[in-house]
């Protein structure tokens, strides 16, 4: 494990490895794109219950997905930056953020979209509602992170501490705010381990998985190379001000 | 063991020596808890039941209003790299700085909190296990609240910054502590689980503190 980590911590080689990769990302999601919504709007069925509201489903589970699968991915390379100074780390998780936070919100406006002809509200304090809507301000106090430094190398520190931190929060937050729900209005409008889902339905959500998936791949790594490359300049413009001699740049 | 102490002594001893901040916070509860009645309407019932909840949340602001001032000092001053220099680890300053913002916020809370209570509609002998929820849960706060001061030491903007990244870590907080206070929910566990948060944010924000310290002080 630690070979391959090793192995693939040479930026020149992680960036010959995404630009092979990335293409085929696209490609994925083009097929897998048309093919996932050619089945959610015209392959299945409406529900008998929900009609044809139920096809927002397909693009509130898979972004409700990796909204999580994201936030795990940014905590694993911010682990791996902090504690093994894995030097691609910091780099893969300020790439995924925006995305993850993107996917959040598309979680909770469809989410919304779904909620209001079915349940009669934009907004219920339900208990999964609510845990992700802490996990979107996660987000933006990560993005946020980002920002407020100048000197790059303490915000990837400052910001890999609070991604590990907020994966903590984040088990405490899930675990309370069904305590507090469940203690408040124990009637749940989502129903717990439900009827489940036919499998005419079943092909659609997992092809439009795959299609936000390849998405998710393709942008992060596209992010990551221009982060690279951003470092990089940045590095040249202060040895090249450092040998110009006293001459700052303002960088950042 | 003895220089620890010291360090803890002179975090809390600065601030009770200029007094300001402890002013601060009484003003804002005072201010902040007579505007309730005017906005929900002088029904006693109505604000007796939202009373925990609403001091609760005073709770939160009041520990975000004290934050930027836990660190900026010190840090300005080198004060902060000479007490490192000198052999006191980052993790110690989790504690003192904690202790100290406790001080500042929550203790004036505490003593004030029973008459807000009552201003707000408790009845007198419903007034104690609010008290006790605010004692057993605001360390958290403070804890957490300092570890994201640390964190966002010396960022642009970092007022906004902190309080972005401490909300959603107070939460569970107020969640916990907000139940304990309330009875009708009937629920014994939740002072438990209050302590519980305490406890395990006494033993991760100083963990976080000094290695968010460590990276600025370097």
């Amino acid at each position: 494990m630690s070979a391959f980590m090793h192995w693939f911590a040479n930026p020149a080689r992680f960036v010959r490895i995404a630009d092979a990769v990335t293409p085929w990302l696209w490609l994925t999601l083009a097929i897998s794109l048309c093919a996932g919504l050619y089945l959610a709007f015209f392959g299945s069925p409406p529900d008998y219950q929900q009609g044809d509201s139920v096809r927002i489903m397909y693009i509130h589970v898979p972004s409700a997905i990796l909204t999580t699968g994201i936030y795990g991915f940014m905590a694993a390379a911010s682990a791996a930056s902090l504690v093994w100074r894995y030097p691609l780390g910091s780099v893969a998780a300020k790439s995924a953020a925006p995305v993850g936070a993107a996917f959040c919100f598309i979680t909770l406006a469809t989410g919304a979209l779904w909620g209001r002809p079915m349940w009669g509200t934009w907004w219920e304090w339900d208990g999964r509602m609510t845990s992700v809507l802490v996990q979107f301000f996660l987000y933006l106090g990560y993005l946020a992170i980002w920002q407020a430094f100048s000197d790059q190398r303490r915000a990837a520190n400052a910001a890999g501490i609070l991604a590990l931190v907020g994966v903590i929060n984040l088990v405490i937050i899930r675990f309370s705010v069904e305590w507090w729900n469940t203690l408040h209005q124990p009637a749940s409008l989502l129903r717990r381990g439900g009827p489940s889902i036919d499998v005419s339905m079943q092909w659609p959500l997992a092809t439009m998985f795959i299609a936000a998936s390849a998405y998710a791949g393709a942008i992060i790594l596209t992010n990551m190379k221009s982060e690279l490359r951003m470092r990089r300049a940045q590095a040249q413009l202060q040895s090249m001000t450092q040998n110009a001699g006293g001459y700052r740049l303002e960088t950042g | 063991m003895i220089s620890f102490f010291k360090v803890l002594r002179r975090d809390c001893a600065a601030l009770i020596e200029r007094g300001q901040p402890i002013v601060l916070s009484c003003g804002f509860l005072v201010l902040a808890s007579t505007l309730y009645p005017f906005a929900i309407g002088p029904d006693q019932v109505k604000l007796a039941q939202l009373a925990p909840g609403i001091v609760w949340v005073l709770a939160l602001f009041l520990g975000l209003l004290h934050l930027e001032k836990l660190y900026g000092e010190d840090a300005a001053s080198g004060a902060l790299e000479q007490l490192a220099a000198a052999g006191v680890p980052a993790w110690w300053f989790g504690f003192t700085r904690s202790a100290a913002h406790w001080l500042m916020a929550f203790m004036p809370l505490i003593i004030l909190s029973p008459a807000l209570l009552i201003i707000l509609g408790v009845k007198e002998d419903a007034v104690l296990l609010p008290v006790l929820s605010l004692l057993v849960g605001t360390p958290a706060l403070s804890f957490i609240g300092s570890w994201g001061a640390a964190l966002t030491l010396g960022a642009r903007q970092s007022v906004l910054v902190v309080t972005l990244v401490v909300f959603p870590l107070m939460i569970p907080t107020l969640i916990f502590g907000v139940s304990a206070a309330a009875p009708q929910f009937g629920s014994d566990g939740a002072m438990s689980l209050c302590l519980a948060v305490t406890l395990l944010s006494a033993v991760i924000c100083p963990i976080a503190t000094h290695l968010s310290l460590r990276a600025s002080l370097e």
